[in-house]
């Protein structure tokens, strides 16, 4: 309790005297031991007086004896005047400690500027009047340096030590700044002890920094989440929604925020388009209201952001499916374009997307030969030496022609896109801005199916060996047919959907919410082999 | 299974990572120590980086085999939770000691904490260890010349004996300290630090002999 008082109260410029009587506190041994711990602990005070009250009204027996504890406590900037020196005293000498300015400005909560020039005066104190000489001061240095023969000036920044201070300032052609870095007993033997000195000291520290970039500003949680909604379009699950929902009302004219709002927009679009015209402002809200009043919508909502949540509210089931598909429409240029911006793919990358994509091509048509499969392995190969992640992408999952930051999107709709594998004509530049969008797979499904899996089949050997073997089959099925219930397990909502499609949305928000990790990829690959 | 049978479990493991940190750190601090007392010359080693932190490392294959027996066999004896102390001594040139680093390995308690699941806490305090030896040579006096250095290590007889063969056939065994390498001349002890957790209780000091030269 007593420490709390202590550093609320120890701010002001002035003198604090902070009267502990009786009635305030009652003071023992213990606390007043309780307040040496105080003085160790809060820097800033500067003494403590412990005096007996004496309370005289004339008759002595009456007297009362009380305990009062005087402390005068100053603030930091005080104790900076004074005190430092004292504390960097303990530090160095006591304490054997490596006294770096970060350290210092961290520890004491001054400013870095301050915590250099205390560290500067300390040593000459230590130096002029209490001889004492073996400390060891390390100094930072940056400046240009000369130019040697012809090779251009660079800006070095070098932290030495005191004795070869002035030689490597004359090495300089320009010292552009030059002060104490550090103060020490020991005598460094290299700059690993520096670095550890301040390794559990810096983390924190950068509120004491002269360095600032006023436009940076630090994102709230809400906004970082409404970042990966961006990034994971699609793919927003109910805790998500209600996240976004917090954002747009609260932090509206923050940059990241921007993107629910156009959300919004395109959803009011189809909310006049519903013939309810809604006012944008008042969306938040009415999410919220139909989360509140459906909660088996909950799904729908998640799934479509604002959009989905009007079109279930405002809309019959009926008309429900093909407003959806509208909706995908309009909303799939904004990812698009979303998508570019956010994501430059490396050169490498694009220069493979088209190979694969006529590979797949390939592959496609029923043709099952092994030698297909050998180039591809070979081609895998070749990816190894253009980069690693490559690689993967081809073993696991056979079709991404996507640059990576799309990639782990991809993943995360593994299952989707490996669906999207039996689309028969998926035009390969069209693909990659598709394929986070689950409608076509809508689209898919009332084309015609081409499949190609592997069955293993079971038979005779010519020695009387049963032997399985793996063998690609393929199948197709007509545009009107369902596709047939297939094996994988990963397929099984596909069905449902079917027949229930305003509800799908909430069959597929469990596959979906699994965020973009590592485990997500095995899980890929898991239903790859499944499948066979 | 059972609660007991998950704490036993988490005891054995925990003192296996234990054994197993203790042994790292063993490693990086004789090669710290070997290259703040100078005891070999400063173009044979390297930074490597250690507990996120950059540590010297001796660069000589024989130093580092010599090192790497060291730690193999502290090891074994650790499984069986026989080492008392590992110092390492630094002999003068007439082979009277003059400094021993020592790690004091305590018992493990067997109430666990168990709030230290990543090791960070560990980390850090491993991290202050190496501090503290790299300020301690501002509390030594510099070292002689030629001086060498040893390892010895507090186990008891069996645990030595148990062991032993297992040396032998590595082609290297242990032999029993003789007592005017193993106590110091008027020695003063000066404490680096102490580490209590769950994986790890040890402490390390520096016995130094004030007759130095």
């Amino acid at each position: 309790m007593l420490v709390y008082i202590l550093n609320s109260r120890a701010s002001s410029r002035v003198l604090v005297i902070y009267k502990l009587d009786i009635c305030y506190t009652r003071i023992s041994t213990e606390s007043f031991f309780l307040f040496l711990k105080c003085q160790k602990l809060c820097k800033s005070l500067m003494s403590i007086i412990l005096r007996p009250k004496i309370e005289y009204n004339g008759d002595v027996s009456k007297t009362k004896v009380e305990p009062e504890v005087l402390i005068i406590a100053g603030n930091k900037k005080m104790a900076t005047d004074t005190l430092y020196l004292e504390n960097l005293e303990e530090y160095v000498n006591d304490e054997n400690k490596i006294v770096t300015y970060r350290w210092f400005s961290t520890n004491l909560k001054v400013h870095v500027n301050q915590a250099k020039q205390m560290l500067y005066a300390f040593v000459q104190d230590q130096r002029n009047n209490h001889d004492n000489d073996n400390l060891s001061v390390t100094y930072f240095v940056a400046g240009l340096t000369k130019p040697v023969n012809g090779h251009q000036q660079t800006h070095k920044c070098t932290v030495v030590k005191e004795e070869d201070l002035e030689a490597y300032r004359s090495t300089l052609s320009v010292v552009t700044s030059s002060h104490i870095y550090s103060v020490q007993r020991a005598n460094l033997k290299d700059s690993c002890a520096l670095y550890t000195a301040e390794y559990d000291a810096i983390k924190e520290s950068s509120k004491y920094t002269s360095i600032k970039f006023a436009k940076a500003k630090l994102r709230s949680g809400a906004e970082i989440e409404s970042l990966c909604k961006t990034s994971v379009p699609q793919t927003t699950e109910t805790n998500k929604q209600i996240k976004t929902n917090g954002t747009s009302t609260t932090n509206g004219q923050s940059k990241p925020a921007a993107k629910p709002q156009q959300k919004a927009g395109i959803a009011g679009m189809f909310a006049k388009a519903a013939k309810k015209p809604e006012n944008k402002k008042e969306e938040p809200k009415q999410e919220k209201e139909v989360k509140e009043n459906k909660p088996e919508k909950s799904g729908t909502a998640a799934k479509k952001g604002g959009m989905m949540s009007f079109f279930s509210k405002q809309t019959d089931k009926k008309p429900e499916q093909s407003a959806r598909e509208e909706t995908k429409q309009e909303s799939k240029p904004v990812i698009k374009t979303e998508k570019k911006d956010d994501s430059s793919p490396p050169p490498q990358k694009k220069k493979v997307e088209p190979k694969k994509a006529t590979k797949k091509t390939h592959r496609k048509p029923d043709s099952d030969d092994e030698s297909e499969n050998k180039k591809k392995r070979r081609r895998i190969k070749q990816d190894l030496f253009d980069s690693s992640s490559e690689e993967e992408d081809v073993e696991i999952e056979d079709d991404s022609p996507v640059p990576s930051p799309i990639r782990e999107l991809v993943t995360v709709l593994a299952s989707d896109s490996e669906e999207e594998m039996e689309v028969t004509e998926p035009s390969p530049k069209k693909r990659s801005p598709q394929k986070p969008s689950p409608e076509n797979r809508e689209n898919g499904e009332r084309r015609r199916k081409r499949t190609r899996r592997q069955v293993p089949k079971t038979f005779m050997d010519d020695d009387g060996y049963m032997v399985t073997e793996k063998v690609w089959e393929s199948e197709s099925t007509d545009a009107s047919d369902v596709e047939p219930p297939p094996a994988v397990t990963k397929e099984t909502p596909k069905p449902q959907q079917k027949k229930s499609p305003q509800k799908s949305p909430q069959k597929k928000s469990p596959q979906k919410k699994s965020p973009p990790t590592g485990s997500t990829k095995q899980k890929t690959m898991m239903s790859f082999f499944k499948k066979k | 299974m059972s609660v007991d049978q998950r704490n036993t479990q988490f005891c054995l493991e925990t003192a296996t990572v234990g054994a197993d940190v203790l042994c790292e750190f063993l490693e990086v601090s004789i090669h710290s120590i070997l290259y703040l007392r100078d005891l070999y010359p400063r173009g044979v080693f390297e930074k490597r980086k250690k507990y996120n932190v950059p540590v010297q490392m001796c660069l000589h294959p024989d130093v580092c085999k010599y090192v790497v027996n060291i730690v193999d066999s502290v090891h074994r004896l650790n499984q069986l939770n026989q080492v008392e102390k590992i110092a390492m001594v630094i002999l003068g040139p007439d082979h009277r000691p003059l400094e021993r680093f020592v790690i004091e390995i305590g018992r493990h308690s067997d109430n666990m904490k168990g709030d230290d699941r990543y090791l960070y806490q560990l980390e850090q305090s491993l991290r202050a260890f190496l501090l503290k030896l790299n300020v301690s040579d501002a509390l030594l006096q510099p070292l002689p010349k030629d001086c060498t250095w040893a390892i010895q290590v507090e186990t008891t007889e069996s645990a030595a004996d148990s062991i032993n063969d297992k040396q032998m056939v590595q082609g290297f065994p242990w032999v029993e300290a003789e007592g005017r390498e193993t106590t110091l001349d008027e020695p003063n002890i000066i404490p680096l630090r102490a580490v209590t957790s769950d994986f790890i209780k040890m402490q390390m000091f520096v016995e130094e002999t004030t007759k130095k030269s």
